[in-house]
């Protein structure tokens, strides 16, 4: 039992840090936006620093009879998960402070809370777990996005995200229940050997399997499930849609990997490649077509998460196709999360620098930037860039890698057209820099930078990865090639 | 391993190009002399890899392994048909920062120079590259800078321009990107681990089948970034919009980034598709040669005129490599240092036209060389230069494309030399428009002559031209024997 605790405690950390800090703000006289802020940003890089520990020394294993499986993987996506809480943490402090309708202590303790979750379900190894592990990130994420309870559109896009959420649950929880009726098992590690056993299960087992992909695609913002994706983006508090976006994505990838298997056999590699590979492509449509005309900087943003997430389906496709297994998609799609993470928090970095706070966030703010200031153009390029799949930046790396394992699994139509969507994200991409160092500003306006250093830090963290990640890949490669292969 | 000269020359124009963007914005001329003293010392390091092996194998060879598990690696090599693309990289940079006085935006002189250096550390590491990833990583690396020096120095309809140069050229390189990714893995297939290493590739062997749809996929990247014909609608854009010094890199230098990866990586990886595609490669050249000459006849601006004419000389350099006869090859790559010094200076000449009248119709000229004599005697002799009259460096290149030619594919020779006709008729009318006659106005009778900045910087392309022409053994040398490498590999596989 205490070896159990001990292999969860990747897990278990940011929500003792959670309740830490909610005992803390009980008390009278320690209540105060600052406690609140140290502490949660101290329990995630805790959280954080263990996670990382954990995966450089190799400690991985099962725990609590084989229902939750701290495997290589597992551990990468959590100190995704981690880093990528700890950063939208950073990124919070001034965001609140300018804005007085936010409680502190229960934003922190959200946002740890929902990390927990999603550490959770990247090692969740059980049908019972993964449904768990899913309501607990999702539940303090509804609350979040909306925090501002004095704007209707926080409290539109909370509620938007809770009914459709819970929309998408219920077909989670139906789809397992289909898969418990055909396997007879809730253990993933058992799932795909007990339905290769019973046979022929008169499309149960593919039923249970598809409404089950309903669920999780809901959650990384695959099309056509992702219609919640941009109104939630756009009123959720800025840090918030960042950590939405890079965070809950990877757990939820999380998930789908450790499904692989299991989609594989009740699907057929065939049709669930396929079925998989037609997602990746529609969200990739649809992603790079609906970001080609916004006008608000976190709609785009959200428009290109869900091209991402297509590009990230890409590798999964590419795994289902090739039977469940298949260590270059494992490894592309850890690859692709962790520069996605870092190119997306420093994108979002910046938008909520030159946020105006009057809730529009257009990107004509973007106007003149690059005369007026810059080392910020400077940045927001690079991220743009790296987005856009440009090398020596994280993206390209990224592409490649998930490209190249759908090449491996001899899909190579699919990595063609992911390769031309790319090209049309190139476009909108790129119209970010055009604002930014060809049209010019506004007479008059003055602009005012909502940052702090923490902001600054984050930043920083974001544009050393991406670069680091673009140009000495073969650590990360190598790391993630052994985690998947682990 | 040789020494770190190919990463010098490689990265010193990135250093350059962070140490200007740390110089005070207020000082131009501390900019472009801090830029330019850069390029100079660039252009003198560049000068220590003319001495490439004589049996035309790669020389200066550095190799690190860079994503080990996909066998990429950081590897840089010359041979002789890269060598004297990479030094016109280096002689090119420092005449564009030499010559660039009047930009739209003149306070932001620093953008312009930070990116014309980045570019040149692209350009070099595509010339410079013996990895396809590397390759890959460093042809991408040209597009942005390029992109935003016409986004935001050109004139306008800029905005346009840039974005239709960005979309065309990145349209190509991503099915390019899926044809190297393709290759990787089948190497994987047959040899057990994957590589990226260019000769890695070429031991390889690949059914003729999968050769055509590989090549299919580079082809759209070369094809585009030629231009070749119908691709070719982006170049009279970009040209057009894009500030002087835009121009003259594209023209001398990023197009030839396309023929060169047709040479350097379709031909001798894809020996078989290569010449099943070589028929209507060779068709679609020879279309490329007439009707961009056509296109050149009919263009009132000069600086159109000079675009659309680079689309013709530009189809003669693909017909010299699909012929796929070794002195075809040979001219073909001494054709692209051709145009890049003619057409290079012929984009200078007009820019430094443009900015003394904001105006490039050919008819608001007129006896040029007797307002502007230098100015005029430049203009001709670059004109010859380009319609390849005997003597100067044009001329060798264009026999040799012809004669080889005409050993394998005569009717295209033959075609293809109408071609040298209407050249010579389109170039030989602006000219005479432009520099003989009465001045059509009095602004065109005030013209004022090239200064001495202008005369130093253009003298080295002059030089180029009649010792080309006149001494074109220097280069055939060294061209020769790698082209021959490349041929021999391909006729044995």
């Amino acid at each position: 039992m205490d070896q159990d605790l001990a292999l969860v405690g990747p897990i278990l950390l940011p929500a003792l840090a959670a309740l830490f800090l909610i005992v803390v703000d009980l008390l009278p006289g320690a209540r105060s936006a600052a406690s609140s802020f140290f502490l949660g940003a101290f329990g995630a890089l805790v959280s954080l620093g263990f996670t990382l520990k954990f995966l450089l020394d190799g400690k991985t294993g099962f725990a609590f009879s084989g229902t939750m499986l701290m495997d290589e993987p597992a551990l990468v996506i959590a100190v995704i998960v981690h880093l990528s809480t700890f950063l939208s943490i950073l990124l919070s402090r001034k965001y609140l402070a300018d804005r007085a309708d936010i409680e502190h202590a229960e934003y922190y303790a959200f946002i740890l809370v929902s990390s927990s979750g999603m550490a959770m379900l990247a090692a969740a190894n059980d049908l019972i777990n993964i449904f768990l592990a899913i309501e607990l990130l999702s539940i303090p994420l509804y609350c979040l996005a909306a925090m501002r309870r004095r704007q209707a559109g926080s409290i539109e896009a909370g509620f938007k995200y809770l009914l459709l959420g819970a929309f998408a649950s219920a077909f989670l929880l139906f789809g397992m229940g289909l898969l418990f009726g055909a396997s007879g098992t809730t253990s993933m590690a058992a799932m795909a050997d007990e339905l290769r056993r019973h046979g022929e299960s008169g499309g149960l087992a593919a039923l249970g399997a598809s409404m089950f992909l309903i669920g999780v695609l809901f959650k990384i913002a695959a099309a056509p499930f992702h219609a919640w994706t941009p109104d939630v983006y756009e009123g959720a508090p800025t840090p918030i849609t960042a950590f939405m976006a890079t965070a809950t994505k990877a757990a939820a990838f999380a998930a789908l990997l450790r499904a692989c298997p299991a989609i594989a056999q009740a699907l057929t590699p065939e049709i669930g490649g396929k079925l998989i590979g037609g997602v990746a492509i529609l969200s990739m449509v649809v992603g790079n077509l609906g970001a080609l005309r916004q006008q608000n900087i976190k709609r785009l943003l959200a428009y290109s998460s869900i091209a991402h997430a297509g590009y990230l389906l890409v590798g999964v496709a590419a795994i289902v196709s090739s039977g469940g297994q298949l260590a270059s998609g494992t490894a592309g799609v850890l690859y692709y999360l962790a520069a996605y993470a870092a190119m997306n928090l420093g994108a979002f970095a910046i938008a909520l620098v030159l946020d105006r706070g009057d809730g529009r966030e257009e990107l004509n703010e973007l106007r003149g930037l690059g005369r007026e200031r810059p080392m910020l153009a400077a940045l927001m390029a690079i991220f743009a860039l790296a987005m856009a799949g440009i090398p020596p930046t994280a993206g390209f790396f990224g592409k490649l890698y998930v490209f190249s394992a759908a090449v491996d699994a001899g899909m190579i139509s699919l990595a063609v057209i992911g390769a031309l969507m790319s090209v049309i994200g190139l476009y909108y991409y790129l119209r970010l820099l055009i604002l930014m160092y060809v049209t010019p500003a506004d007479e008059g306006e003055t602009r005012v930078l909502r940052t702090d250093g923490f902001v600054a830090v984050t930043s920083l963290v974001a544009l050393v990865l991406v670069l680091w990640l673009g140009i000495l890949p073969d650590w990360m490669v190598e790391f993630v090639r052994s985690a998947a292969a682990g | 391993m040789d020494g770190t000269i190919l990463s010098v020359i490689t990265f010193l124009p990135l250093l350059a190009a962070l140490v200007v963007s740390l110089l005070p914005r207020a000082n131009a001329s501390v900019l472009r002399g801090g830029a330019l003293l850069f390029a100079l010392v660039e252009l003198v390091v560049a000068f220590g890899i003319v001495n490439v092996d004589p049996s035309g194998a790669m020389s200066f060879v550095e190799r690190h392994a860079w994503v080990s598990a996909f066998g990429i690696d950081y590897g840089l090599a010359v041979d002789g048909i890269s060598m004297p693309l990479v030094l016109l990289s280096c002689l090119i940079v420092p005449i564009v920062i030499a010559t660039t006085f009047n930009l739209v935006q003149p306070d932001r002189l620093k953008e312009y120079l930070v990116l014309l250096l980045i570019m040149q550390t692209g350009m070099i590491g595509v010339f410079a590259s013996t990895d396809i990833i590397l390759f890959y990583v460093f042809f991408e690396l040209t597009l942005v800078p390029l992109y935003f020096l016409i986004g935001m120095f050109g004139g306008q309809r800029r905005i346009y321009a840039a974005f239709k140069f960005f979309l065309f050229t990145a349209a190509g390189s991503l099915p390019m990107l899926i044809s190297i990714l393709y290759l990787m893995w089948h190497h994987k297939q047959t040899m057990g681990a994957y590589s990226a290493s260019i000769d890695d590739l070429r031991a390889m062997t690949l059914g003729s089948t999968e050769q055509m749809w590989v090549f299919a996929g580079f082809a759209a990247a070369f094809a585009i970034k030629v231009p070749m014909f119908p691709v070719h609608t982006w170049l009279p854009d970009a040209h057009v919009e894009a500030p002087t010094g835009g121009s003259i890199v594209l023209a001398a230098i990023m197009l030839k980034l396309g023929t060169y990866g047709f040479l350097r990586i379709a031909m001798p990886i894809l020996p078989d598709a290569t010449r099943e595609w070589a028929g209507p490669l060779l068709t679609l050249s020879v279309i490329a040669v007439i009707y961009g000459a056509y296109l050149a006849w009919a263009q009132t601006d000069l600086k159109k005129l000079v675009a659309c004419s680079s689309i013709s000389h530009m189809g003669f350099v693909t017909i010299g490599l699909f012929a796929l006869e070794p002195d075809a090859v040979r001219g073909a790559v001494l054709q692209m240092l051709n145009h890049g010094i003619s057409t290079g200076a012929l984009f200078l000449i007009v820019g430094a036209i443009y900015e003394r009248r904001h105006k490039r119709g050919i008819d608001d000229f007129g006896g040029l060389c007797k307002v502007a004599p230098a100015l005029g005697l430049a203009l001709i002799i670059t004109s010859l230069s380009a319609i390849g009259l005997p003597g100067l460096n044009g001329f060798v290149g264009e026999v040799m494309i012809l004669v080889g030619a005409f050993q394998t594919h005569p009717w295209v020779a033959v075609l293809a030399a109408s071609g040298v006709l209407l050249g010579a008729i389109y170039m030989l009318q602006m000219v005479r428009r432009v520099c003989y006659g009465k001045p059509n106005s009095p602004e065109a009778a005030e013209l004022t002559d090239m200064n001495l900045v202008e005369k130093l910087a253009f003298a080295p392309l002059v030089v180029l031209m009649f010792w080309i022409g006149l001494q074109p053994g220097f280069l055939l040398d060294r061209i020769g024997p790698s082209v021959d490498l490349i041929l021999n590999a391909m006729g044995n596989s």
